[in-house]
């Protein structure tokens, strides 16, 4: 019963086209009213997570938007953001008789150096690692201790990824040769600096409004954007992952823009509340610290990530293997050579923007870190094109004839 | 990575935090909870996130959401907000509410 109901609720939310219709209509509206106003032509707004910017390609809401009402995609896909370095000392790792249990995107990400030859913890298998591809850190604890071996887990993610690591911990499911690599990062900081960068091209428009992580927010809460929508004086909205909650949150946003508002606002009702779940964050907080952290083609950000605390080193990958810290002095641009992912998640550049986007890197050979994970704003554009990437196209054609 | 996908619980195991639940293709999977576990009972409708329990959808929540659809689409007609009674209705029977 519950499972037909909420069938019919998602059928609702992904292809009511009156209500569609309805929220456009408005969104038309208000943005005709703001930008004749405020004498500006074009605003941005960034959907800061993977999953966002994912619905928003596939369902084709930037077609339903006014000229000169741009979304841009933010930081949001944790695996883009891995640094290269990671990738290599997994590899090593690999090849030094440990077993690796990755998702499938960490799986097929591509590091900027190989390690005897391979590349990523795909190509390393193909040369005889045993890196094993799992859905989740349970099915890897399972059959970790199902054979005994040595054996690392790449616990990638942010705040939704977390808890789960956190109690995997906590509740002794980890078996004793199995050790977690934490990548885990926090999105808020990641949000500040994109907002931050994009204030520093007096050409472009600043961002004027977020679509903030739903799921992120889950656990967070959505009183952690509070400093965003103050410190920028920029509407955010919380919002779900179906194109009629993107529409409406997008709506929502207008409407604050109109009013002169900025506030944090829930469009997600269904799952977020104000303080996130309190029990979630505080079992974060026992397990992990905070630290400095590097993200893929950004550098170091301030309390961006998170790693395993000493009293549970037992099951921390860098105590138990040496695994190199990447160090701010360590720091280089860890992008293949003409990509330009490292643009393209701060929401400065469109995939099409990319040299590389469709000609050597694509889904099924990807070069730069967007285009592997299904939440990399590059393979969500590769997968199901845009209208940018139509007027990229349409622009090619009329210079080649 | 915010990929979420819906489920129902089936059976929950609090001393390991873990909970059986059905995604719609009535497989039982184990999943982590991730949240507080007195939110996370037989018959809830959560969120699952690579695993783990982030999210459960409480009917306050439901509620919230209908009031805040009908409040920014000023009077128009939503069939969503009646598929939203309608889960309400069948999980307080699931309760015994």
């Amino acid at each position: 019963m519950f499972s037909k109901l909420y069938l019919e609720l998602e059928r609702e939310l992904r292809y009511n086209k009156r209500a569609a219709e309805a929220v456009e209509n408005k969104i038309h509206r208000l943005f005709i009213e703001y930008s004749g106003r405020e004498g500006v032509e074009r605003l941005k707004i960034m959907d800061f997570c993977g999953t966002h910017e994912w619905s928003i390609t596939y369902y084709g809401l930037r077609s339903l938007m006014p000229r000169g009402l741009e979304l841009v995609a933010g930081p949001g896909c944790p695996v883009c953001v891995v640094p290269s370095h990671y990738i290599e000392e997994a590899i090593k790792l690999s090849f030094e008789g440990v077993v690796v249990y990755a998702y499938g995107d960490v799986y097929k990400l591509r590091a900027k150096r190989s390690v005897k030859g391979a590349f990523s913890l795909s190509e390393a298998r193909s040369l005889g690692a045993d890196v094993r591809v799992v859905q989740d850190v349970l099915s890897a604890a399972r059959d970790a201790s199902s054979h005994g071996k040595p054996s690392v887990f790449i616990a990638v993610g942010f705040e939704t990824a977390a808890p789960a690591y956190a109690w995997a911990i906590l509740r002794d499911h980890l078996p004793g040769n199995l050790k977690l690599l934490s990548l885990v990062k926090l999105t808020p900081p990641a949000m500040f600096y994109s907002l931050e960068v994009s204030r520093e091209k007096p050409t472009e428009p600043p961002i004027s409004g977020v679509i903030a992580p739903g799921h992120v927010s889950t656990i967070t809460g959505a009183k952690a954007w509070v400093p965003v929508a103050e410190n920028y004086g920029i509407p955010v909205v919380v919002s779900g992952f179906e194109p009629l909650d993107v529409l409406v949150s997008i709506l929502e946003i207008l409407r604050q823009l109109v009013a002169g508002r900025a506030e944090v606002v829930i469009e997600y009702k269904r799952s977020v509340s104000w303080h996130g779940d309190v029990k979630a964050q505080s079992a974060v907080n026992r397990v992990f610290e905070v630290v400095d952290d590097a993200w893929r083609g950004i550098g170091f950000l301030p309390k961006s990530g998170l790693r395993i605390r000493d009293n549970y080193r037992r099951h921390d990958a860098i105590a138990e293997y040496g695994v190199r810290e990447l160090k701010p002095g360590m720091w280089e641009k860890d992008m293949p050579p003409g990509c330009r992912c490292a643009e393209v998640v701060l929401g400065k550049a469109y995939p099409t923007h990319c040299p590389l986007f469709m000609k050597s890197c694509t889904p099924l050979k990807p070069i730069g870190p967007c285009m592997v994970s299904i939440e990399g704003t590059c393979a969500i554009w590769a997968r199901y094109g845009s209208r940018e990437f139509l007027d990229e196209l349409a622009r090619e054609i009329g210079e080649a004839s | 990575m915010c990929i979420g996908t819906p489920a129902v619980v089936l059976s929950v195991e609090y001393s390991k935090m873990t909970a059986m639940v059905d995604y719609g293709d009535g497989v039982p999977r184990e999943a982590l909870i991730g949240i507080s576990q007195d939110r996370v009972k037989p018959g809830s409708i959560v969120i699952v996130h690579a695993g783990v329990i982030v999210s459960e959808m409480s009917i306050e929540e439901v509620l919230e959401q209908i009031e805040f659809f009908k409040s920014i689409l000023e009077g128009e007609e939503l069939s969503v907000v009646r598929v939203y009674e309608q889960l309400l209705e069948a999980s307080k029977r699931i309760r015994g509410g």
